[in-house]
């Protein structure tokens, strides 16, 4: 029995092998090893199966859902937007602080 | 991002970001609520990537973020889920599939997520851990043990 028959690759190497593309040296033992290439064979079974698995189709109702979407006029975007953003406008910053001085204004002449 | 970018996007990947989701959530209504969920969420970006692998990518990682944000919120759906799995989980429509559809159920989320990355998708190692926030090496060790743990339990019901 030659090195190649004794030293198998490890469980990880195989699954890789499986999987992906092995190494040289790995797919000459799996040529001669039996006990290798039906762990591989079981591996690529398994993936197999896994990869044969049907997609759904979305259902109809669904789908008309998602394409109204597209009618909406993102108002939830545009408030967090104007929140985000509504100090970097010079007018919107102006229009506060008039708004504040005559507020100011208005609290100081009650009180005096 | 104009209506026509929009339905082109829902076209193209729609189904697929469907059965992502399922494969997460393995229950069709709650996927439903996280399908809308995730376009309402592109709907409202300005941009999306250009070029289309990376649009792709980035599809995925935004549907897999909501549907994690989604469970972990919904504290009452983790208790249902916990008290009633076997109600929770639905069979797939595959009426070949059951049994291993039932034992992918029972992995973990990250390990599912990466199965159907894989080998449903196509995607590479390295593209997963991209997605999936975590290094190639971990995405590459997940894969083999949960293949590993797939084959044994298949050997197993075959005994």
């Amino acid at each position: 029995m030659n090195s190649t028959m004794t030293n198998h690759p490890t469980e990880e190497a195989l699954v890789e092998c499986a999987l992906n593309v092995g190494d040289g040296k790995i797919l000459a033992h799996i040529e001669q090893c039996s006990q290798c290439s039906d762990y591989i064979e079981e591996v690529r079974t398994v993936s197999r199966d896994i990869a044969a698995i049907d997609d759904e189709p979305v259902p109809e109702r669904l789908a008309s859902k998602i394409l109204a979407i597209a009618h909406c006029k993102r108002p939830e975007n545009f408030v967090m937007t104007f929140l985000q953003t509504w100090y970097n406008n010079p007018f919107l910053i102006g229009l506060a602080t008039v708004g504040a001085i005559l507020l100011l204004y208005a609290v100081l002449s009650l009180h005096m | 991002m104009n209506e026509h970018v929009f339905r082109n996007l829902y076209h193209e990947h729609g189904r697929n970001l469907y059965n992502f989701i399922l494969w997460i959530t393995s229950n069709r209504s709650i996927c439903e609520d996280i399908l809308q969920e995730v376009f309402v969420k592109i709907w409202r970006c300005e941009t999306v990537p250009p070029d289309p692998e990376e649009l792709r990518r980035w599809l995925l990682t935004v549907t897999r973020h909501t549907c994690l944000d989604f469970l972990r919120k919904s504290s009452r759906f983790a208790r249902f889920r916990n008290k009633y799995q076997e109600e929770w989980f639905e069979p797939p429509s595959d009426p070949d599939a059951p049994f291993l559809w039932a034992e992918l159920q029972n992995l973990p989320e990250i390990e599912r997520s990466i199965l159907y990355l894989h080998l449903k998708i196509g995607h590479t190692y390295s593209e997963i851990a991209g997605m999936l926030d975590l290094t190639e090496n971990l995405v590459r060790v997940r894969a083999f043990r949960t293949l590993k743990r797939l084959r044994e339990t298949l050997i197993k019901k075959e005994i």
